[in-house]
């Protein structure tokens, strides 16, 4: 995740940086500044369902205080202000500031600009905390998400797609007062306020933690087993268990889910004539079959350390612990490259070149993720949520990605320059598979490497 | 029959384990009794090979355990919660240690049958 997420930041940074030049290439018959102010309520409505999705209930924070002397109200108080340490308050004012310092300021003046970051901030409190709300609320009734988040799709159709009235028009009749009315931009900073004290009187109602939102994991089944897998033996049943980690547990589902994202990841660029090309597809391509790879892989085995000390001492040999690895990057990536024929709309090049970048993903990249694995020493807690928790993230994590993103770029590459790139695509091909017949080879390997690190490995996931 | 022979650990200059001499022969139980950081859990790890020791060894049934899983074969251990799968339910997870045992399903709830007290 911690890939992803630098990736998405560096994203918006330079969206952030090029608002102006973006926003003129959209709307090239509009006023650079007519079309900013449109943009941010919609961008808002945006991230409220972005927020209802990822944005985490900060509760159990509390759980230790709620017996001690401490009065409510700064319980309370605490709860809502440590709530505001989120990514999300932090993109608007990256996405927004760069272009109200660029344009805002010198064409209206200091005074405005300032108002329109105040009616920023005043927006993103009043977003963060009718998000938490909502959540508290959904907590208690499921429904409740799913009606609000109908609703925000709903507003989204009626402008988009039936353009019943314009979310941007509304925008920009706020923002475009603003600039000639630098005190309107008290109005959000009320909002804001009337939002933090609704949540401030529903948390004083419900400080319980069963009605905060601390639910337990649900109960799972008895025993659930995976017929396909079970037929490896000792590897199929590691598998297996590691597949009831994934899916069992938030962080690591959050990570097998954001790749069913990626897999949209190709019309961005597949539907661009500019970016046609085979080296877009190549990059694409090991991207939407190795995500789990290298999303799930890179933090690998801290997923497992919670129990690490009894995969060492157990009847377990770590051949077969390394083949359960193997066989779960193998299974996952092939369910994401099936995914991925919907792309022969594209034409046929298009898959023939995901199934290119399939066959390097499980032969290659699996052991160079593996091989990053015996080098990191940082547990994982798994019960804590995904976005934007750091936790188990160290420079291995960095390190990993240059040769995952490089490597299948220094055999393809020569020959797409010499205008060869069926040659670069062979070669490609022909490695992974190279890869996947020595497996036996690499895992002894791998197994050599393991044992020197192994007490360090052990050491650090013991560490809390 | 476990033997330990001159085991030392130490971390960050503190000796926490120093083992001259142990002999425990087959069916003998063993008590272990000491204070908080008296070396106990790092004495069993040692045991386990979960961690390296500075210096000796720990032999089981002759042989060293650092280096060597034929112990693994019939060991069992629970030093703390860290030997457990807390994602996995009570039946899988003895269905998984009984797999690798070659134990098969149907073995294992015979064995669990004869524990249903405790259940």
């Amino acid at each position: 995740m911690a890939l992803l997420m630098l990736y998405l930041l560096a994203n918006v940074v330079v969206l952030g940086f090029f608002l102006d030049t973006v926003l003129e290439k959209i709307f090239p018959h509009d006023d650079i500044v007519i079309s900013f102010c449109g943009v941010i309520l919609v961008y808002y409505l945006l991230d409220v369902f972005m927020r209802l999705q990822l944005q985490e209930l900060p509760t159990l924070r509390v759980q230790p205080y709620l017996q001690l002397p401490v009065k409510r109200n700064s319980l309370i108080r605490y709860l809502a202000f440590t709530a505001l340490f989120s990514f999300f308050n932090l993109w608007p004012f990256i996405l927004f500031v760069p272009f109200t310092v660029k344009i805002i300021a010198p064409d209206s003046g200091a005074l405005v600009a300032f108002a329109f970051i105040i009616a920023l901030a005043g927006l993103t409190v009043f977003n963060n905390y009718l998000a938490l709300y909502i959540k508290r609320k959904a907590n208690l009734n499921g429904w409740i998400f799913l009606i609000v988040a109908v609703a925000i799709i709903l507003i989204g159709i009626g402008d988009f797609y039936l353009h019943l009235y314009s979310i941007r028009a509304i925008s920009y009749l706020f923002f475009g007062h603003l600039i000639h009315q630098p005190l309107l931009a008290l109005l959000p900073v009320v909002l804001g306020a009337v939002m933090y004290y609704l949540n401030f009187y529903y948390l004083k109602q419900n400080l319980y933690l069963e009605e905060l939102g601390s639910r337990k994991a649900a109960k799972y089944k008895n025993s659930t087993d995976y017929p396909l897998l079970s037929r490896f033996g000792v590897p199929g049943d590691l598998a297996a268990n590691e597949l009831k980690l994934v899916l069992r547990n938030k962080r690591s589902r959050s990570a097998l889910i954001m790749g069913l994202f990626f897999m949209f990841y190709g019309l961005i660029f597949y539907k661009n004539p500019q970016m046609g090309s085979d080296g877009y597809k190549v990059f694409v391509g090991m991207f939407m079959t190795g995500i789990f790879i290298i999303n799930y892989g890179q933090f690998m085995y801290a997923w497992q350390a919670s129990h690490f000390d009894s995969l060492l001492v157990n009847k377990l040999s770590f051949t077969d612990f390394l083949k359960g690895k193997y066989l779960l990057f193998t299974v996952i990536s092939t369910g994401y490259f099936l995914l991925t024929t919907p792309y022969v709309y594209f034409g046929w090049r298009a898959l023939i070149i995901h199934f290119v970048m399939y066959l390097w993903n499980i032969g290659i990249n699996t052991t160079m993720v593996l091989f990053f694995a015996n080098r990191n020493f940082k547990r994982i807690d798994l019960s804590k949520g995904a976005a934007f928790n750091w936790e188990g993230v160290s420079g291995n994590q960095w390190i990993l990605s240059f040769p995952l993103l490089l490597a299948p770029f220094i055999i393809y590459a020569p020959f797409a320059l010499l205008k060869h790139e069926d040659i670069g695509l062979a070669l490609l091909a022909i490695t992974g598979i190279i890869f996947i017949l020595t497996r036996s080879f690499w895992i002894k390997q791998l197994e050599a490497d393991f044992n020197t690190n192994r007490y360090k490995i052990a050491e650090g996931f013991r560490n809390k | 029959m476990i033997e330990i022979k001159d085991l030392k650990k130490a971390y960050n200059g503190v000796v926490v384990v120093n083992v001259p001499s142990l002999v425990i022969k087959k069916g003998e139980s063993v008590g272990l009794v000491g204070n908080n950081g008296a070396g106990k859990t790092t004495l069993f790890r040692a045991i386990l090979d979960l961690i390296r020791a500075d210096a000796g060894e720990v032999l089981s049934n002759g042989e060293n355990v650092a280096g060597h899983e034929n112990w693994k074969n019939y060991t069992a251990s629970y030093l703390d919660e860290g030997f457990l799968i807390d994602y996995l339910t009570p039946e899988e997870y003895f269905y998984f240690i009984g797999g690798l045992h070659q134990q098969s399903r149907a073995h294992v709830d015979d064995f669990l049958l004869g524990l249903g007290d405790f259940f």
